[in-house]
């Protein structure tokens, strides 16, 4: 089956459209590099497709050498409720170069970035495309190519060396020389590397050209205070962003103000982790607000390529870690629904209690960090003690409150303790109270109110075009939820009511997620109420373990056993993209298979890490309180932002 | 018996500097203490509790693990000043007290013995001369740390205490209009022979509480500190008893404002409903039990700083001086107004200072106070819009539903 937008799009791009297939309902279509950028603005406007969401930008790079690399869209019609996956392939002999789609989707400005980041794609006409999760003068290439090796290819010691050794401009941070202002206040020296160098090689190259080296980014950050706001959207040539600007010119003695450049971060305590803002102020106003991630990047895409399907499942938990076993339903269910497995009802009543509770966790570690940052202490003691109570559950079923590896491929890891489902149901009759008295202390509270409406705004159209997701999506008037409009996992037959907010301010945010816990429980009660009797497990053979019993006495078992551990579970060759509704947004897990019991490729699509991509969007304009208010309303958890 | 004077007069003076600070200081730390266990009250959960009985001697071990500590010094910061700063809002903090009386007059062998260390004539005035001096601690820490972050901090700081500094000294000015002196103790006789001037002065009293708040740096007032957004603003690169100067001016601070507070209009040391303790002659079971009252009133004053700081969330600098200068100052200036012309009015029509005089004060401010309430309120404040909120999604889903 394959989606009737192939169809239509081999009609209007006759030979530029190559083969399309269909996997589980979801369409696949390969396309033409020189025409790409053509072809998704025609998916994005044309009144019939609508594709008006830009769901990810990814690329893959298969264990075949000879196989092109493939830069892959994943689309969504939010009005039509439809999903597409655009694939371009980019042979490697040539250069790995496309058309940056930031000028129709401005999110997919960091998802670009990132992919020029792991994979050295180039695209074409990004208004900033610099390294994202490695550092700016990262230069042993890009991690997730497959001739990138698992340890790196330099020491740690020689990482050292090189980020600082020698190079003037690794002491300064990029946004400080990007200042105009702050050209007259640096030594000598490196205001001549500053000058512009005609006919230096970097001069007339983009990035990517040639090494990562300092000089030419720096030069491309320092033209960023004449291109306006980065992240937005600019229709500039392929490839003239790093040069057409230039480095800026020394500000006469009119241009002088007095704008102050902080770093918020990477160790603050209102950046919930290690994310840094590198933030410029005239007087208390943000003028500019760049945030710097990675610094909790693991590689866990690049590990999960060298283990088996179960062995990822470790790593999920340490992507979003406020929200463990949720991550840890996604990941399973997107590898069964690759390995074409069928769960058993019970194993899908645990999940939906997982998420929903892990849900619920997230949101009150939300609440309480919002309100501490907004100044109300108390409240996140209260949130942190029923956050307590609920890990305790967790802690009973799984043995671990934050780590908890709770699925397996084809079922669950454990089932639940006697007296369990009692003491949920009695934690689900105390908790709502908690949250009343939470709203009473702040929705009656003019500083509260004063504090997040319209605080941080995103339209319902900036929203959707920044490709944000989960409640801050729905914040912003969207009544977008995966769970009712993508239902897995039975969701369909909850009842439940999806909140959606009108401003799309922190206020509303906070709104939605507050409801949505109460709405959370509502799902965690019926649950408990259906849940049924019977396996956990599925039955099949290929993915679940023989009982330990028969593996110690039945020798068939005990090689089956064995063969499974060691060689773990072939999944056929194909692909699948499982969108599921985490708490702090749409967590897509996009595995690819060439048919080993290895992924070739596992994508997470990070909910906050496209959230908090819209931050300057948000924030710039503000002041420095409400840049505090507006990234904690955002809900990061670095892990997941970094990976 | 008269009062004390010549040698007897300074003997005297020092005993009283070395009690009252003393007790302030004791007070201090026992706050700090109270703080954290009013915290964990509030919270649900214990706060310190090991230390001594009920963690009772917790702030000794503060004070010893900041003697203790390394005193940090930043090589880029401007070393005297720097220095300077702690001593500059610890100290002011401390004197302020001094005019303060705290009690009836003691009779001792030597003779009748005022209950404030300085008996100033112009007590009010020497206390806004003083108190404005601690923005320097301030403004001079941010500065000299040479951070922006306490560089920020130290500019909110400034910016807020002179704001507030306006509001609270006109709301001031209502209390020396109806006391017609600037004499504390003469504040203190003139409500103990008519009504607390909390009562005819609400407006006022209303703007001073909110004014102090802000001049103590306290929630939701703490923008010069706001850790979530400043990391301590002023203070961060301060360790040790340097910083520890900073928590104890802030604590002295609160102290000395609710002192006031008391002092302006709650009858200073007046044991309500009794004229016992107002009239000679002056004996030492009066002086104790008014003594005693008047620390009461501090720290229920105390207390109230510990339950707004856990209770309410911050505001935001612009909204701060929205507040300061948009509408506590125009309340302040326009409410000295009309109390000047009820004051006015009153004499004019020949109403004896007394009960009634206060009573029909009264009257005036209660309108006006619930005219202000009113005004600010436009049921945004009190009312809040979650619950509408809920109630029409709830709808609205039932609506769906339905349709369906």
């Amino acid at each position: 089956m394959t989606n009737p937008s192939a169809a239509r799009l081999r009609e209007r791009f006759a030979g530029s459209v190559g083969a399309a297939a269909g996997a589980d309902g979801e369409g696949v279509v390969h396309v033409d590099a020189a025409r790409a950028h053509e072809l998704l603005a025609w998916l994005r406007d044309d009144p019939g497709e609508r594709y008006d969401y830009l769901t990810d930008v990814t690329a893959v790079e298969y264990r075949d050498r000879e196989r092109p690399l493939e830069v892959v869209y994943q689309l969504r019609s939010l009005p039509r409720n439809a999903d597409l996956r655009v694939k371009i392939d980019l042979p490697k002999d040539a250069e790995l170069a496309v058309d940056s789609v930031v000028d129709l989707w401005p999110g997919a400005n960091w998802l670009e970035r990132e992919v020029w980041d792991m994979f050295g794609v180039r695209f074409r006409g990004h208004p900033d495309l610099r390294r994202l999760l490695m550092w700016e003068t990262y230069s042993e290439g890009h991690p997730l190519r497959k001739d990138f090796p698992l340890r790196g290819r330099f020491s740690r010691a020689e990482q050292v060396r090189r980020a600082l050794g020698g190079d003037l401009t690794a002491h300064y941070s990029l946004e400080e020389l990007s200042i105009a202002e702050a050209y007259d206040a640096l030594p000598e020296d490196l205001r001549r590397q500053l000058a512009p160098r005609p006919g230096s090689p970097a001069a007339g190259a983009g990035p990517g050209a040639g090494g990562e080296g300092g000089h030419r980014v720096v030069e491309l950050a320092l033209a960023a205070p004449g291109r306006g706001m980065p992240g937005a959207p600019e229709a500039e040539g392929p490839g003239s962003a790093a040069t057409a600007a230039g480095p800026a010119t020394p500000a006469g003695p009119d241009m002088k103000t007095d704008h102050m450049l902080i770093n918020i971060g990477p160790q603050h305590p209102a950046t919930h982790g290690v994310l840094r803002l590198v933030v410029e102020l005239d007087g208390e106003v943000v003028v500019r607000v760049i945030p710097h991630i990675g610094y909790l990047h693991s590689g866990f895409e690049k590990l999960g390529e060298y283990r088996h399907y179960n062995q990822i499942i470790p790593l999920t938990d340490r992507t979003d870690y406020l929200s463990a076993p949720a991550n840890n339903v996604a990941f399973a269910l997107a590898a069964e629904r690759l390995m074409g497995i069928e769960i058993t009802e019970r194993c899908k009543v645990l999940r939906v209690i997982a998420c929903e509770l892990s849900r619920i966790i997230s949101h009150l570690v939300w609440a309480g960090t919002t309100a501490i940052d907004i100044g109300a202490f108390t409240v996140f003691l209260w949130m942190f003690q029923e956050r307590e109570r609920a890990y305790n559950l967790i802690e009973e079923w799984t043995g671990a409150r934050l780590t908890t590896s709770l699925t397996r491929v084809g079922g669950m890891m454990a089932d639940l303790p006697d007296g369990w489902t009692d003491r949920l149901r009695e934690w689900c009759r105390r908790f709502p109270k908690t949250l009343d008295e939470v709203d009473r202390m702040l929705l009656r509270n003019g500083i509260w109110l004063g504090r997040t409406q319209d605080v941080g705004v995103m339209t319902t159209a900036e929203a959707i075009a920044h490709s944000l997701s989960g409640p801050m999506l729905r914040a912003s008037g969207v009544a977008f939820d995966v769970r009712k409009d993508l239902p897995y996992l039975d969701y369909d037959t909850y009842d439940f009511e999806v909140p959606v907010g009108e401003h799309g301010d922190v206020y509303d945010r906070y709104l939605v997620r507050m409801e949505e816990m109460r709405q959370s429980v509502r799902i965690l009660l019926q649950a408990l109420d259906r849940l049924p009797d019977g396996p956990l497990n599925s039955a099949d053979p290929r993915v679940i373990l023989p009982p330990k019993r028969r593996a110690m006495s039945d020798m068939e078992s005990m090689i089956h056993h064995f063969k499974q551990v060691m060689e773990g579970v072939p999944a056929p060759a194909g692909e699948v993209y499982f969108p599921v509704e985490n708490p702090k947004g749409e967590l897509g897990t996009y595995l690819v298979s060439d048919g080993t019991a290895k992924p070739v490729r596992w994508r997470i699509r990070p909910p906050s890490f496209l959230n908090i991509a819209a931050l300057p969007k948000m924030a710039e304009g503000h002041l420095l309180s409400d840049l505090i208010a507006i990234n904690a309303s955002v809900d990061i958890v670095m892990g997941e932002i970094d990976r | 018996m008269s009062p004390v004077t010549g040698s007897a007069f300074f003997w005297t003076s020092v005993v009283k500097i070395l009690i009252v600070f003393g007790g302030i200081l004791s007070l201090v730390a026992f706050w700090t203490w109270v703080e954290r266990r009013g915290a964990g009250w509030i919270q649900n959960r214990l706060g310190p509790n090991r230390v001594g009985p009920e963690g009772l001697l917790q702030p000794a071990a503060d004070g010893l693990k900041n003697f203790l500590k390394e005193e940090t010094l930043p090589p880029f910061a401007d070393r005297f000043v720097f220095l300077l700063a702690p001593v500059m809002a610890f100290v002011p903090a401390l004197i302020t007290f001094a005019v303060v009386p705290f009690a009836s007059p003691l009779p001792t062998p030597w003779g009748l013995v005022s209950p404030a260390i300085a008996d100033l004539p112009v007590g009010f005035l020497y206390i806004l001369a003083i108190s404005s001096l601690g923005v320097y601690g301030v403004v001079l820490a941010g500065w000299s740390s040479n951070n922006k972050y306490s560089l920020l901090g130290g500019l909110r700081g400034s910016a807020q205490l002179i704001s507030y500094e306006v509001s609270m000294g006109l709301s001031a000015v209502a209390v020396l209009v109806l006391a017609g002196n600037i004499t504390m103790n003469e504040i203190v006789a003139r409500q103990q022979h008519s009504v607390w001037f909390v009562l005819p002065l609400s407006v006022a009293f209303l703007t001073f509480l909110i004014a102090s708040f802000a001049e103590t740096n306290r929630l939701p007032f703490d923008l010069p500190e706001a850790e979530a957004e400043l990391i301590a603003g002023y203070h961060t690169e301060y360790s040790a008893m340097k910083f520890s100067m900073f928590y104890i001016a802030e604590y002295s601070n609160m102290v000395t404002a609710s002192a006031l507070m008391v002092t302006l209009f709650f009858g200073g040391w007046d044991i309500p409903f009794t004229a016992w303790d107002n009239t000679p002659p002056w004996t030492v079971l009066k002086f104790v039990a008014t003594f005693a009252a008047f620390w009461l009133k501090v720290v229920a004053f105390l207390f109230a700083y510990v339950w707004v700081r856990w209770t309410l969330p911050r505001f935001r600098f612009d909204q701060l001086m929205d507040l300061g200068w948009k509408v506590l100052l125009p309340v302040a200036l326009g409410y000295v107004m009309v109390i000047a012309v009820a004051v006015w009015g009153l004499g004019a029509a020949g109403v004896p200072f007394g009960l009634g005089y206060g009573l029909i004060l009264t009257a005036v401010s209660a309108v006006l106070l619930g005219l202000l309430l009113w005004g600010l309120d436009r049921n945004r404040v009190i009312g809040g819009s979650a619950a509408r909120q809920r109630a029409r999604w709830l709808a609205d889903a039932a609506r769906q539903r339905g349709a369906a």
